[in-house]
């Protein structure tokens, strides 16, 4: 094991003694009491009713997949842009036919009405 | 403008061109994806078929050009060492389109007897196909990585793509999850592996590990091989890994399975022993540095042994074919495990076992997606009964199909078995061999069981037996079995090309 | 097309003549199995009636008679050129596929070995060919019946006439699957389906035995073709003592694939269920041809079991025990079929005595021999059974010597040649076996001695048992229904003529293989003719002088005894108030027997047993070999129970395959980790 990573292993050590030791004193020492409303979960006050797991439209998923979809594309794009004049045309046709594909595909969600949130 | 195109081809002369094929697929993906999203008509579904089929010729074409001499100095490293454009490439370029049309044909007119009302299937086959080729085609682990993904996201989501079934789904979710462990599995050992050696290419893995003494050297490199065998072996369905074949190939749409377990199946094994071959394993001084050999002995063993005897207990067909190609997977594996010792000849063993059997899965799955019906059809094998005097064609497909998957000569099956066999016997690990053929002893039962049921039983009522009507899926199960029992009588030129293809990768360099 | 026979150099000639011997049935399947049906379909569409019948006995007869002119005209070629030459004819049709050293091609030999076997193939064949057309008159798929049988000699030639291993394996595969199909002929009946199964499953067994021989002698030879493997055999670089366990092994593997294909000792249970078939295709196939294959394979290697006297003393002592073992099952077969099938498993005993002593020629010449006699025997109880409308117990026969007096004689004279009476075929042949088994000295001492006397006790139960189904069959009274009485009738000419030319070969056919003690010291054709075949390992083996003419007496004095002993029990009062006594007082010998000793049970108790988890392990770590051979019913049942195991691991739920995926990883990382490190 190389000495250096040392420090880093002590450190994970000390975190996990905080943690188990702070946990550990507060269960020992405050005092325990439960009732039925400490028992529930927090609610701001207002009674909790319904299940836990709520079904979520798809459209959200959807919205969120395009979303990191297009987001790439600007972590692709922004460093080409920066450096455009000394990359050149080679990474100029390269980065149209990417845009070129991304656009068929925005073409392609737009079409099958995915962008609409209305039915 | 002139000066745009040799400014273009200032990264490498060779670079563009080397892809051609596998650019024409994807052009054709992103295109036929289009189509689809703006045609609503579905009647005009099959167009968009016989668009894909048309792309892929091209690329088939463009591929021949390649294989015939457009291509200087085959092996040699394009797109800045990431990738590659040898014999092997090109030979699984023509395995992976073949195997794309096949499944097209197969699916034309069966996909709206199945209820699917989505012309996407055509774009999604093509992005799979690309996924392949340009995985094979890599010499870098990510690359390797990003053709993975490519071809499996889209077979996720083909396999749910019959939404009305439960079990459809249940195949989607359950391939999509365990597919995503196992990406995990590549990634982290992708990882690891360039922790160890700071690099990710192929050949830059040979070299770190001839320099600096082996896989022994380094526990991190021994744990990363150890997750890129894991992910691999989930692909091509070697036990333990295998568990999600019978449920997902039985779900999906049978033209699904058929290019899954054909064109997938092979794709993971000629990747897996690119990698291992030329990433692990060096000639001359072997057996200190890899231990992987033994390892996918093993697990031939567990495959073969688990695939047959529960293929054995099964009555459904398509589940009884998904666990025979659990068991197949088994044999291929065989030969990879030879490879170390027997060389060239284990490797080409298991690429002849491939393309064998992928030729046979499209006769047996095509059979049976010629009788799968949304409501009804022919599901087990007693189904089956009588089918050699009332569909005489499919029987005799079907007959063909089983005598090659038994591996009784003259078909392909025989022909690969007696390779990887052989490759076995060579690499002195003759045991190995003994549990195959004891195994192939077996499998016999279950195969003969559904000539039995077709020739020699009749059916208990007056069943309904009639195919769908679809001159395309004729076409196709006509083709690989004609394929299937040619390549057996005359397996020349398909061996000579399996040999040129592999042959390169055990030159001493 | 042009025939050319071409010197190649050597004793090799070139004579692509060779290849029209098996392609003529191969064609003749190919019309009476899809081009008569089709045409039949379109003339039923458009004409409204079907094609004749008889078209398809003429194409399948006409393509029988056409491969056995080919072969005629290639054996009378051989015989043309000068004997001491050695000359081979080959024919290379083309490159099958090649894998690093080993070659294989579709590659036709035929030598002085071969063509003994071509013409009792294609000669018997096209006879039974002629008897068929009779016998199978009243069948409704006649077209498939004669498909099959063109099928079936198709790759028998292709066994014989293979130059290689593989090849060979081609046509042994290919015959199995014809005699599937034929044994399963009426597959309505399911004990017929299954008998066909039987018989399939259990030579698949042997194969994996071919199999395994095949693939230890590519390791020791480098080669699978004949010729190649007698040039390394011969080599003086190759001696089995730097191999000294793994020629054996190869040789008796490649035995246990003879044992599957010729029904010995332990796998010879599915012979008798095979005479479910129809009763020319059990004298073609199961008596006549296919079963010797193992015979034959044996000879054609014997360059090969020349250098092993273990496995050679496997096969003799196999074939000995076989021998007798087969012939007291015959005893109280009430069946006639099921007589002479015990019959056949006695016989092929006899054979594999001879090749296991080294005696090469003498069991080509019992093979023949017996493929007259046997033949003869068969088709004689077809046309009885013919006459009696598909009556096959003896119980219910007797008498019919009156009413079939062609068959009658045929049979008797057959008869004559099985129990070894000089003169007739049998006596010469298989007299010649018990000497050879006595004089020679190329097996482990003292096993010839032993094989010698159970030979002797063999041919004493032949030759009762068979004069028992003759006497029950056709002498005494009569205990057939009235109803059936007024049918029998002798059968048709076509049947009754091959009966005669079959009886004329069972009695003349010894003359071919005369014995040296005969005064004069006639020629003895047949040994002299396969000479060349035989000749590089004739000069390693070793034979000592005895008297023959003391064996001839002896080898008469027992058959004779053998026939005046049935003939007291089956024709004397007196002597069948004895045997019913006997019968009383040994009641236990005589269950055991007639329920031929319980084999098939035993099979079945065997593998019933094994299921326990215990026996299964034992199974797997004690003896692969002995689950081949005792396993052979059961072989199902115990994978079936295995295949449930594997799918209880199949539960549905995909937590529980991550977790397997993530074990798996985990010991597949820590046996890496062992290896590496």
């Amino acid at each position: 094991m190389p000495a250096q990573y040392y420090p880093m292993l002590m450190i994970i050590a000390l975190a996990g003694l905080i943690a188990a030791s702070m946990l550990t004193l507060a269960t020992l020492m405050g005092p325990y009491r439960p009732s039925k409303q400490k028992g529930e979960p927090f609610e701001c006050g207002s009674p909790s009713r319904g299940s836990l797991h709520q079904r979520f439209s798809v459209k959200f998923y959807i919205v969120a997949i395009l979303f990191i979809l297009f987001d790439i594309e600007i972590v692709f794009i922004y460093p080409w842009a920066i450096q455009f004049m000394s990359l050149g045309m080679l990474a100029f046709v390269e980065m149209m036919i990417f845009i070129a594909v991304l656009v068929a595909g925005l073409a392609y969600v737009w079409k099958k009405g995915a962008l609409e949130w209305e039915e | 403008m002139p000066g745009m195109f040799s400014e273009l081809a200032k990264l490498d002369n060779w670079s563009q061109w080397s892809i051609a094929p596998m650019a024409i697929v994807f052009a054709g993906a992103v295109a036929t994806t289009l189509i689809a999203g703006f045609v609503k008509d579905s009647t005009r579904r099959s167009f968009i078929g016989q668009i894909s089929i048309f792309c892929l010729a091209i690329a088939a074409a463009v591929n021949y050009v390649q294989w015939t001499g457009g291509w200087q100095d085959p092996g040699r490293l394009v797109w800045a060492g990431s990738m590659t454009l040898d014999y092997l490439t090109m030979l699984m370029n023509f395995v992976f389109i073949g195997c794309a049309i096949l499944a097209i044909l197969i699916s034309l007119n069966t996909i709206s007897e199945l209820g699917i009302e989505y012309g996407e299937f055509y774009p999604l086959i093509l992005f799979a196909t690309g996924g392949m080729m340009c995985m094979v085609q890599a010499t870098d682990l990510l690359m390797i990585f990003i053709g993975l993904e490519v071809m499996s996201i889209p077979l996720y989501i083909m396999c749910g793509m019959r939404r009305s079934q439960d079990r459809s789904a249940e195949s989607s979710l359950k391939y999509f999850i365990l597919g995503a462990l196992a990406a995990g599995f590549l990634l982290y050992g992708v990882a690891l592996t360039y922790g160890a050696t700071g690099v990710t290419s192929l050949h830059g893995i040979q070299r770190w590990t001839m320099e600096n003494g082996g896989l022994a050297a380094n526990p991190l490199l021994t744990a990363g091989l150890a997750l890129i065998l894991a992910g691999f072996a989930f692909k091509i369905a070697l036990a333990p890994f295998h568990m999600w074949t019978p449920d997902v190939y039985e779900g999906a749409p049978t033209f699904v399975t058929a290019f899954m377990s054909a064109a997938v199946k092979a794709a993971g094994f000629v990747t897996l022993f690119r990698i291992l071959v030329t990433g692990f394993f060096q000639n001359g001084y072997t057996a200190s540095l890899v231990g992987w050999g033994e390892i996918i002995a093993i697990l031939a063993v567990l495959t073969m042994t688990i695939g047959n005897f529960s293929a054995l207990v099964t009555k459904n067909v398509k589940r009884m074919l998904a666990w025979s190609s659990v068991a197949h997977a088994g044999y291929a594996a065989v030969g990879l495990a030879a490879a170390p010792a027997a060389g060239a000849d284990g490797v080409g063993g298991v690429l002849f076992y491939v393309i064998g059997y992928a030729l046979t899965s499209f006769v047996s799955f095509g059979v049976v997606a010629a009788f799968e019906k949304q409501n009804g059809g022919l599901s087990q094998v007693e189904d089956y009964r009588g089918l050699g005097y009332s569909q005489p064609f499919y029987a005799f497909a079907m007959t063909v199909a089983m005598f090659a998957l038994a591996g009784i000569p003259p078909t392909v099956g025989f022909l690969g078995k007696w390779y990887v066999f052989k490759a076995a016997v060579e690499a002195n690990i003759t045991w190995l061999a003994v549990i195959g053929v004891l195994n192939s002893l077996v499998s016999v039962y279950y195969y003969l069981r559904v000539v039995v049921a077709m020739y020699l039983e009749s059916p208990e009522e007056q069943a309904e037996q009639e195919p769908i009507k679809s001159s395309a899926l004729w076409l196709a199960v006509l083709i690989s079995t004609v394929l299937t029992i040619g390549v057996g009588l005359f397996p020349k030129k398909p061996l000579g090309a399996v040999e040129k293809s592999v042959s390169p990768m055990f030159v001493k360099k | 097309m042009q025939f050319t026979l071409q010197h190649l150099g050597g004793n090799e000639y070139s004579f692509n003549l060779l290849y029209l011997i098996p392609l003529f049935p191969l064609l003749g399947a190919a019309i009476n199995g899809l081009l008569w049906p089709l045409l039949n379909r379109i003339t039923l569409v458009f004409a409204e009636r079907k094609l004749p019948r008889g078209l398809v006995h003429v194409t399948a007869v006409g393509a029988m008679a056409a491969s056995a002119g080919a072969a005629i005209i290639a054996f009378l070629k051989l015989r043309g050129l000068p004997l001491s030459d050695s000359p081979v004819f080959v024919f290379h049709w083309w490159d099958w596929f090649q894998a690093g050293g080993l070659k294989v091609a579709v590659a036709f030999r035929y030598d002085q070995l071969t063509a003994v076997m071509c013409l009792i193939i294609t000669c018997i064949g096209a006879m039974i060919h002629v008897y068929s057309i009779g016998y199978m008159s009243e069948e409704e798929s006649y077209n498939r019946y004669f498909t099959y049988l063109n099928l079936f000699v198709f790759f028998m030639l292709i066994l014989v006439m293979g130059d290689s291993l593989p090849l060979m394996f081609v046509g042994w595969e290919g015959v199995g699957l014809a005699s599937y199909l034929l044994i399963g002929f009426w597959f309505e009946d399911s004990e017929k389906a299954s008998a066909g199964k039987k018989a399939f499953i259990v030579n698949r067994v042997g194969d994996a035995g071919y199999l395994l021989g095949m693939f230890m002698l590519f390791v020791l030879f480098g080669t699978l073709n004949f010729s190649e493997l007698a040039d390394k055999a011969a080599a003086s670089g190759f001696s089995p003592a730097d191999h000294p366990w793994m020629l054996s092994a190869a040789l008796i593997c490649l035995f246990i694939g003879a044992a599957g294909k010729s029904a010995q000792i332990p796998l010879y249970v599915w012979l008798p269920d095979a005479m479910a078939g129809p009763t020319p295709v059990s004298a073609l196939i199961h008596a006549a041809t296919m079963v010797t294959a193992g015979v034959y394979m044996i000879a054609r290697l014997n360059f090969v079991y020349a250098l092993s006297p273990a496995a050679m003393t496997v096969v003799a002592g196999v074939g000995a025990a076989t021998a007798l073992f087969a012939a007291t099952m015959g005893f109280y077969q009430n069946d006639i079929k099921k007589v002479l099938a015990y019959s056949t498993v006695s016989q092929l005993g006899f054979m594999f005595i001879a090749v296991g002593v080294g005696a090469w020629w003498v069991g080509i010449f019992h093979l023949m021999t017996h493929a007259f006699f046997k033949a003869c025997l068969f088709l004689g109880a077809g046309s009885v059974i013919h006459g009696m409308h598909h009556e096959q117990d003896m119980r219910k026969m007797g008498g019919l010597k009156s009413y079939m007096p062609i068959t009658y004689w045929t049979y008797f004279l057959a008869t004559l040649a099985i129990a070894g009476i000089p003169p007739f075929s049998g006596f010469f042949s298989k007299d010649e076996i018990l000497y050879k088994a006595w004089t020679g000295g190329n097996i482990l001492n003292p096993a010839g001695k032993v094989i010698f006397f159970t030979g002797l006790l063999a041919a004493l139960c032949t030759a009762f048992y068979m004069f028992r189904s003759v006497f029950m069959t056709f002498h005494g009274e009569s205990r057939a229904d009235e109803h059936t009485r007024e049918q029998i009738h002798e059968s048709p000419r076509t049947m009754t003529a091959v009966l005669a030319i079959l009886a004329f070969l069972a009695t003349s056919g010894g003359f071919l293989g005369l014995p040296h003690w005969i005064p004069g010291h006639p020629a003895n054709v047949l040994e002299h003719w396969l000479e060349p075949v035989f000749a590089q390992s004739a000069g390693s083996l070793v034979f000592h002088e005895a008297n023959g003419f003391l064996f001839a007496v002896i080898s008469v004095a027992v058959a004779l005894s053998g026939i005046l002993l049935a003939r007291y029990f089956y024709l004397t009062p007196a002597g069948q108030q004895k045997a019913e006594a006997w019968r009383q007082d040994f009641n236990s010998i005589y269950t055991l027997v007639q329920n031929k000793y319980y084999v098939d049970e035993f099979y079945d108790f065997a593998i019933v047993k094994t299921i326990h988890a215990f026996s299964v392990l034992l199974w797997r770590i004690a003896d692969a070999f002995l689950i081949d051979t005792v396993a052979v019913n059961g072989l199902a049942q115990i994978t079936y129970y295995a295949g449930y195991a594997f799918r209880a691991l199949q539960t549905g739920n995909v937590q529980r395959y991550a977790v397997g995926m993530i074990a798996g990883l985990a010991v597949l990382a820590a046996v890496l980790a062992a290896k590496g490190g």
